[in-house]
């Protein structure tokens, strides 16, 4: 069809909502049943306002209170939950220096060094001769939380265990922590259990069917739920906080300004596990790597929610934490910040990712029996 | 009420006074997520006393944080170089964090325990450095421990060119923290 040929954009008809900006402008443009003398200007201002109200309001409800498939969350749980019990096994490895009455840091003066902050921890309560029992048993209910076993418990009580470990040992922690403690929380917060569990597959197994959409907040829900929305959407705005303040923060240093910023990440032996100092050959490159990830960082808050650009966000994420983990040796901070992006996969993604591998590993299973 | 409304504005099933304390909490929440990194230096006393009120909140949730990773730039390592002395004379030398230390997280662990050594609060510092000693001492089996910090400058391109490396003696910048002896119990 030529452009001669084709239809004509469709007025407003009587029936449609009127647009806001179209009122707005015939508001400007007729000027003759204004009358100036009297509130004509601010009859504009208040149906601006309530106009303002109404679409907030609407989009706030929008926002936070659309049932969503609890797959994404489910699968969030399993991950974090397998990172918790890993990164708090691993302080057993060395359990009496972290831990014990002559730690690198004691008791006493972690206590001292909090001492005007509003923390708690259950390691300053556990007297040293039960403290390894308590940490056994610490990890093992962080192994039944990955697998969704009394979901609504172990959540709660996982949350309970991370901040406890975060707050004996403050400065032995750092972008992982702060990760796995937010992702935690807003596990706690949700439905985790509803999706990839033990809990659901029991259910399942009982015959208990999920309902479509569960009705209100949809506790309890093994369907889509208010409450599996919250928990998605807390995660999604928490990932935009930590990349616009990452991102703020490197604007106020001159290498993230100059290029040299990724050079001097390279270039720190504490950090270096892959030898990425040929890249002085080509300054261009590091210039551009320092470039792009700031710009991504700063960027990321915006373009995430743009439905076209997600992907290529996304993928950038993957790219700058994949780096992370090869060079800098820091895969748990990595894979970590890699589960808090999964946030903005749709669960049908996830839920088709998660069939296509299970069903493969099952005809695999099958032709080799 | 009806499916159809119920999936148009799913939220009416939720009645209105709950909703509205939830939809509360959730707008203080993201405002208290927002203030701890708002409040980190360069900020305003506004900013900072904001952030001030939501200080149990976030510290409780254990969500205070700045997110100001490698910022305002990467910068020099801080190390802790040790020497151990056992009674009999026989020393035992090492350098925190180990590089040989796994797993990598164990590793990073210790890392960040000797980068803390640039930021905690000056009248802790003495009693931070004498409990890293005290940990030496039991590890080692040593009753004598000094400590050294070495600040770990990282070179430039041109100094990589010309062939520096990364463990080039010049990049170390030294300084005793102090000798510590065990006290026999």
């Amino acid at each position: 069809m030529s452009l001669m040929n084709a239809p004509l954009p469709l007025a407003a008809s009587d029936e449609q909502e009127p647009m806001y900006d179209n009122d707005f402008e015939k508001s400007i443009d007729d000027v003759s049943h204004l009358d100036t003398r009297n509130d004509g200007g601010s009859n504009i201002v208040s149906r601006y306002l309530t106009d303002l109200a109404h679409q907030s309001a609407e989009t706030w409800n929008r926002f936070w209170y659309t049932p969503t498939d609890p797959a994404t969350l489910g699968l969030i749980r399993l991950l974090t939950g397998m990172m918790l019990v890993y990164t708090h096994w691993v302080w057993g490895l060395d359990f009496e220096s972290f831990f014990g009455p002559e730690s690198w840091v004691n008791s006493e003066l972690v206590q001292r060094y909090q001492q005007d902050s509003y923390v708690f921890s259950l390691w300053f309560l556990v007297p040293y001769e039960y403290a390894f029992a308590v940490h056994m048993m610490c990890v093992g209910i962080l192994g039944l939380f990955a697998l969704g076993v009394f979901t609504r418990v172990t959540s709660i009580l996982s949350l309970l265990i991370v901040i406890s470990y975060s707050n004996r040992l403050p400065t032995a922690q750092y972008g992982l922590d702060q990760a796995n403690g937010l992702l935690t929380l807003y596990l706690a917060i949700g439905p985790s259990g509803a999706a990839y569990s033990i809990d659901s597959w029991l259910r399942r197994a009982r015959g208990m069917i999920p309902p479509r959409t569960a009705v209100g907040l949809g506790f309890d829900s093994y369907g889509p739920s208010i409450h599996a929305n919250i928990a998605i959407r807390l995660i999604q705005i928490h990932m935009c906080v930590i990349y616009l303040f990452a991102g703020l923060g490197k604007l106020q240093g001159d290498a993230w300004w100059d290029g040299l910023a990724m050079w001097m990440a390279f270039s720190n032996r504490e950090y270096q596990t892959v030898d990425m100092l040929w890249l002085s050959n080509y300054p261009w490159l590091i210039h551009a790597m320092t470039h792009v990830t700031i710009l991504w960082e700063v960027s990321y808050c915006a373009l995430v929610w743009v439905p076209i650009l997600r992907p290529i966000v996304l993928l950038m994420a993957v790219v700058t934490h994949v780096g992370i983990g090869l060079c800098m040796g820091m895969w748990t901070f990595a894979i970590i910040m890699m589960v808090g992006n999964m946030a903005f996969v749709p669960s049908h993604m996830i839920r088709h990712v998660v069939h296509l591998m299970t069903t493969r590993r099952h005809r695999v299973k099958s032709l080799s029996h | 009420m009806s499916d159809e409304v119920q999936q148009d504005r799913p939220w009416d099933a939720i009645p209105r006074w709950p909703r509205r304390l939830l939809s509360a909490w959730l707008l203080y929440h993201v405002i208290a997520i927002v203030m701890p990194p708002l409040a980190i230096p360069p900020t305003s006393s506004l900013l900072s006393e904001i952030a001030g009120l939501f200080r149990p909140y976030t510290e409780g949730l254990h969500v205070n944080h700045g997110y100001h990773y490698f910022a305002p730039q990467p910068g020099e390592s801080t190390l802790i170089a040790f020497t151990a002395t056992r009674p009999e004379g026989t020393e035992v030398k090492g350098i925190m964090p180990n590089r040989q230390i796994w797993p990598r997280l164990l590793y990073h662990r210790h890392f960040m325990l000797t980068e803390s050594l640039g930021y905690i609060p000056e009248e802790l510092r003495e009693d931070w450095v004498k409990s890293y000693a005290r940990c030496i001492s039991r590890k080692t089996q040593c009753s004598k421990v000094e400590l050294t910090r070495l600040l770990h400058y990282m070179p430039t391109m041109e100094m990589v060119n010309r062939g520096v490396t990364l463990d080039n003696p010049r990049s170390f910048d030294r300084s005793v923290l102090g000798v510590y002896q065990r006290e026999e119990e």
